[in-house]
């Protein structure tokens, strides 16, 4: 074999190495990550990771979607019967529908997502709803099974011409109710004609 | 001087939003407050509604966020200083600006600011059925055996009405006016002037004790 054969078998091989990786680039790119979590059967309707969204279903409706950038492993340690725990972190945006539609948007700093009971912790949490109302809390626990988010400690926001604050809040989903407790102190605002 | 009982019946109604334009603030304070459904809040376990000097309490309430009205319920109690209204139910109509006491007995307490500085003001005891007050008409009716202690005068009543603009407080229906001497009328209608004093009854009937005189 020549000199001069030899260095177009090895321009031939580089060629087809190159084409191969572009193409292998090219079918992972076009395609959604599917990151499935949970039960086989569950996959569906529970729970699943597409793109760079968090998707959670209840009774085959959307209850929350959140859009992370980061997921972390999820933890080997068992937290009781709400099974493992996964951690989401640079959480861009989230949202909670009530049949279909934006219930309202949140953000948070960092949430846990619990794989068996489907649960989740939002730490650092804020809402607001598409009129404008708005609520923190330093952490907000969705409880599926009951369909209702729970805020253990104090809460602060402002619904309408209203500014409230309480101990305790709760928002019972299927309801579409929002229950202060423990000292709520709201001061309204009654604007002259 | 009845203008400032007056006055806390129209302070009430500034919780309905009056035309004046700066922002105006109220404080509620409840033990459990509720965001329902069809823009009802409920107020549950307390409620306290503060207003400049004035507060209102009672159990429980709802605020129908469409139709601007609010509904107390149970104990409810305005008070401003020493001035204060009892009645186990309270409606607003937030928009009409229009208040109604009812739910069984209004006890009501006024305190007469007097002309003269230094002397001592002389409250307005007053029970009845149902209190309503009117802000854009400035007017109070009390209705339902309207009964009122003021200074040495019980009086008796179907209705009273007090018209803030007139000034005047008319009182129809079986009135009966009975003086700590033994005094005593009763009427159709009477037509009180807040601003002097004198009055008017109609189809009058009373009973005067004549004192002879001694001949000089």
């Amino acid at each position: 074999m020549t000199l001069w054969n030899k260095k177009w078998i090895i321009i031939l091989v580089a060629v087809v190495i190159i084409a191969a990786g572009a193409g292998i680039v090219w079918y992972f790119q076009s395609r959604d990550f599917i990151l499935p979590i949970g039960e086989e059967e569950e996959i569906s309707f529970h729970f699943r990771l597409a793109g760079n969204e968090v998707v959670g279903w209840s009774r085959g409706e959307m209850v929350w979607r959140i859009k992370v950038d980061t997921i972390l492993d999820p933890e080997r340690e068992r937290s009781g019967e709400m099974g493992e725990k996964l951690i989401l972190k640079d959480i861009e945006e989230g949202y909670f529908y009530r049949e279909g539609e934006v219930f309202f948007t949140f953000t948070v700093d960092e949430a846990h997502y619990h794989t068996r009971s489907e649960d989740l912790n939002l730490f650092g949490f804020r809402m607001e709803t598409p009129e404008g109302d708005w609520m923190e809390t330093g952490e907000m626990i969705y409880t599926k099974a009951e369909e209702i988010l729970r805020s253990p400690g104090k809460v602060i926001g402002k619904m309408g011409k209203t500014d409230i604050e309480a101990q305790r809040m709760t928002v019972l989903l299927e309801q579409e109710e929002i229950i202060f407790e423990g000292g709520v102190e709201m001061i309204h605002r009654l604007e002259g004609e | 001087m009845q203008r400032k009982a007056i006055c806390f019946f129209l302070l009430l109604l500034l919780l309905l939003g009056s035309s004046t334009g700066a922002e105006r603030r109220v404080f509620i304070s409840a033990e459990t407050t509720r965001y329902l459904k069809d823009n009802i809040i409920r107020f549950e376990n307390g409620v306290e509604i503060r207003y400049e000097d004035m507060v209102v309490t009672a159990i429980t309430g709802e605020y129908y966020e469409d139709e601007e009205e609010l509904l107390l319920k149970e104990d409810v109690e305005a008070t401003q200083e020493k001035n204060r209204i009892r009645s186990p139910e309270m409606w607003m109509d937030l928009e009409e600006e229009h208040i109604i006491f009812r739910g069984g007995r209004v006890e009501s307490l006024f305190y007469f600011q007097q002309e003269e500085e230094g002397e001592e003001e002389m409250p307005v005891e007053m029970w009845s059925d149902t209190l309503e007050i009117w802000q854009q008409r400035r007017e109070m009716l009390a209705k339902g055996e309207v009964k009122a202690y003021y200074d040495d005068m019980d009086m008796e009543a179907d209705e009273v009405l007090i018209e803030e603009e007139k000034d005047l407080l008319t009182a129809t229906g079986n009135v009966y006016v009975l003086r700590d001497d033994g005094s005593w009328f009763r009427a159709e209608k009477v037509e009180y002037n807040l601003e002097d004093g004198t009055f008017v009854a109609y189809k009058m009937e009373s009973e005067f004790e004549l004192q002879e005189r001694e001949s000089p």
